[in-house]
């Protein structure tokens, strides 16, 4: 039997940012069948975000020296057995560039747009049969840039832990759905996280976050970010938003302690008559790739991307 | 009969303006669609509108098909921002079995533009002049011309080729109200006129200026109305992006699904004027509808 070993389910991951960056899925060992979506839309591969993206170093300030893949979150499960035979789950999310040039370096040149990707990748055998993208094309938080962390491998959420402090996969499963649940009930009691979780959204830190560093001004002093994420709920209540629904947990590492969720945040707008102002006055569904970190039974850190799409979008998968 | 088919239209936005669905007169098993989603109805736009204008921009009603499409300003949330409201209803028997809703709202987080301005709420609120007026008997398309002339008009708009647009050299077009042909006026103070809006639609096209638009796919609606030379198509336009080794110039780095409804008014076998309304979504996008054509 073939084996889908973590190292080379790793490897296949900076693969896909290579082949993306060369505009040459015929690089990958995709199975014949493989399915491949784009921000929920089946879509042919080679079309989407493969016929825009570029080198993402091309004359960049700072990237000087670093890999396409250098800012990999990552979240590995080994093989496991089944009917399909082996089967092997990874996903990461890094930046990406595309529309631009590069040529001539500078202004002068096209100068294209940065873009967060989140990549989850199925292997069946020794082929890619699945392919499941999330392309955030709109820095966050009204910035015009997004943060250099995201350009960086994230190192708290590769770090191995302690078998005895280790979960099973469904107990993993368990602590990312209390935070979900008493994020989409307003129970801070629900959810089973340390007091120092730290909580990376798009790259920006909206706990913990006392100097509300890497935020425009207008947001930087908002009371809110200085909470962690138990106390945010308690405090602040997230009463705009009105489901977390359609959760998957794809991609699960025991190992490090990592479960990757993905979901649906709906937020239903302003609602007329409503006691409360939402922030998110119209409806939209925000799609979230949503990383867990847990340690003795306890969630340890956060990290998430996202983007808003039309209110009520489901899953195709 | 057509008539009653826009006295359903109507009754629509009297009842958003309201906020109360239950006066609308539906059938057992109603689909409800906004934004391509299905969703119960009263969730969506229902659950935060909080006006509608009385009158709207564009109405077709197609009375061999049992349905009217229609489009108007609503406004929604505190403060009421204006959303661009579109509504088709299918109407077999005096009740309404499909409600069909693309709600455009430049300032969200979900299109590509936001904060673009891409909207003229002020226009969107009147009906547009002369569209909805009856043509002379001799003047009248058949539904074959009309469906001919909206596809020759997506066909060379995507395919980039003029000749397969069978349009009057002074047809106007407005997309969210705004004027993207033709335009002599009313330019964005302090920048320099964009050129592309002073072309005509024809030229427009053999100019290049449309090459960014790969194809008009997953186009349905296909609503006639005769008497008026009229014809709205829904479709949507597939911009690839800025894509690796194209010499040409997108509006767009990245890539994305430009979602239309469309009305032509035909008249002697050209397009005389159109309207759209539009907005920008993920690549790939689709209705819902597929199945309607």
């Amino acid at each position: 039997m073939i084996t889908a070993t973590e190292a080379w389910l790793r490897g296949l991951l900076d693969d896909y940012y290579a082949a993306l960056a060369a505009g040459d899925p015929g690089r990958l060992p995709l199975a014949a069948d493989v399915r491949f979506t784009e921000n929920g839309q089946p879509i042919a591969i080679g079309t989407g975000l493969w016929a825009t993206a570029n080198d993402p170093l091309g004359g960049r300030p700072g990237s000087a020296g670093r890999g396409s893949t250098s800012g990999l979150v990552l979240a590995v499960t080994g093989q496991a057995s089944g009917p399909e035979g082996t089967t092997g789950h990874v996903a990461g999310w890094g930046m990406v560039a595309e529309g631009g040039t590069g040529d001539p370096p500078g202004p002068a040149g096209r100068a294209g747009a940065d873009a967060l990707l989140g990549v989850r990748l199925k292997t069946t055998g020794q082929t890619i049969s699945e392919i499941e993208t999330l392309v955030v094309r709109r820095p966050p938080f009204g910035r015009d840039s997004y943060p250099d962390s995201l350009r960086e491998p994230s190192e708290p959420m590769l770090e191995v832990i302690d078998p005895a402090e280790r979960g099973t996969p469904e107990d993993l499963i368990k602590a990312a759905n209390g935070y979900f649940d008493g994020v989409a009930r307003d129970d801070a009691g629900l959810i089973p996280a340390a007091d120092d979780c730290v909580r990376i959204e798009n790259g920006l830190q909206t706990v913990l976050n006392a100097d509300g560093a890497g935020f425009p001004p207008d947001l930087a002093d908002s009371e809110g970010l200085r909470l962690g994420v138990r106390a945010q709920i308690d405090t602040m209540a997230f009463r705009y938003i009105e489901d977390i629904r359609d959760r998957r947990f794809p991609v699960i590492d025991t190992e490090r302690g990592l479960v990757l969720a993905m979901c649906f945040f709906d937020h239903p707008g302003q609602l007329r008559g409503a006691d409360f102002d939402s922030p998110i006055r119209t409806p939209n569904s925000m799609m979230i790739w949503e990383l867990f970190k847990v340690r003795s039974g306890l969630i340890r850190r956060i990290e998430a991307i996202g983007a808003a799409f039309p209110y009520g979008m489901r899953w195709t998968w | 009969m057509a008539d009653d088919l826009t006295s359903f239209a109507d009754r629509y936005f009297e009842a958003l303006a309201a906020g109360d669905h239950s006066a609308l007169p539906l059938a057992p098993g109603v689909v409800f669609t906004e934004n391509g989603q299905r969703l119960p109805l009263g969730k969506g736009l229902w659950a935060t509108v909080t006006g509608a204008a009385a009158s709207r921009a564009v109405t077709v009603a197609d009375e061999e098909k049992r349905q009217v499409a229609t489009w108007g300003m609503v406004t929604e949330g505190r403060g009421g921002a204006g959303t661009i409201l579109g509504v088709r209803l299918r109407v077999p028997d005096g009740r309404v079995t499909e409600i069909e809703t693309f709600a455009i709202r430049p300032g969200d987080m979900v299109s590509v533009f936001r904060d673009s301005g891409f909207l003229d709420a002020e226009r969107l609120a009147h009906p547009s002049p002369g569209l909805l007026d009856p043509l002379d008997q001799a003047d009248r398309p058949t539904r074959e011309e009309l469906v001919a002339a909206a596809n020759g008009y997506v066909d060379g708009v995507s395919g980039g080729d003029a000749s397969l647009i069978p349009v009057a050299d002074d047809c106007p077009r407005f997309e969210n109200g705004i004027q993207t042909v033709l335009r002599t006026e009313g330019f964005p103070p302090g920048s320099e006129p964009n050129p592309v809006t002073m072309m005509g639609v024809a030229q427009q096209v053999r100019e290049g200026a449309t090459r960014h638009i790969a194809s008009a796919r997953d186009r349905g609606m296909y609503l006639a109305d005769t008497s008026r030379g009229l014809i709205m198509i829904r479709f949507f336009f597939d911009h690839r992006g800025s894509t690796r080794g194209w010499e040409g110039r997108s509006p767009f780095a990245g890539p994305n699904s430009m979602p239309a409804w469309e009305i032509f008014k035909v008249r002697g076998g050209l397009i005389r004027q159109i309207e759209a309304i539009i907005a920008w979504w993920p690549y790939g996008y689709r209705w819902g509808w597929e199945d309607d054509r």
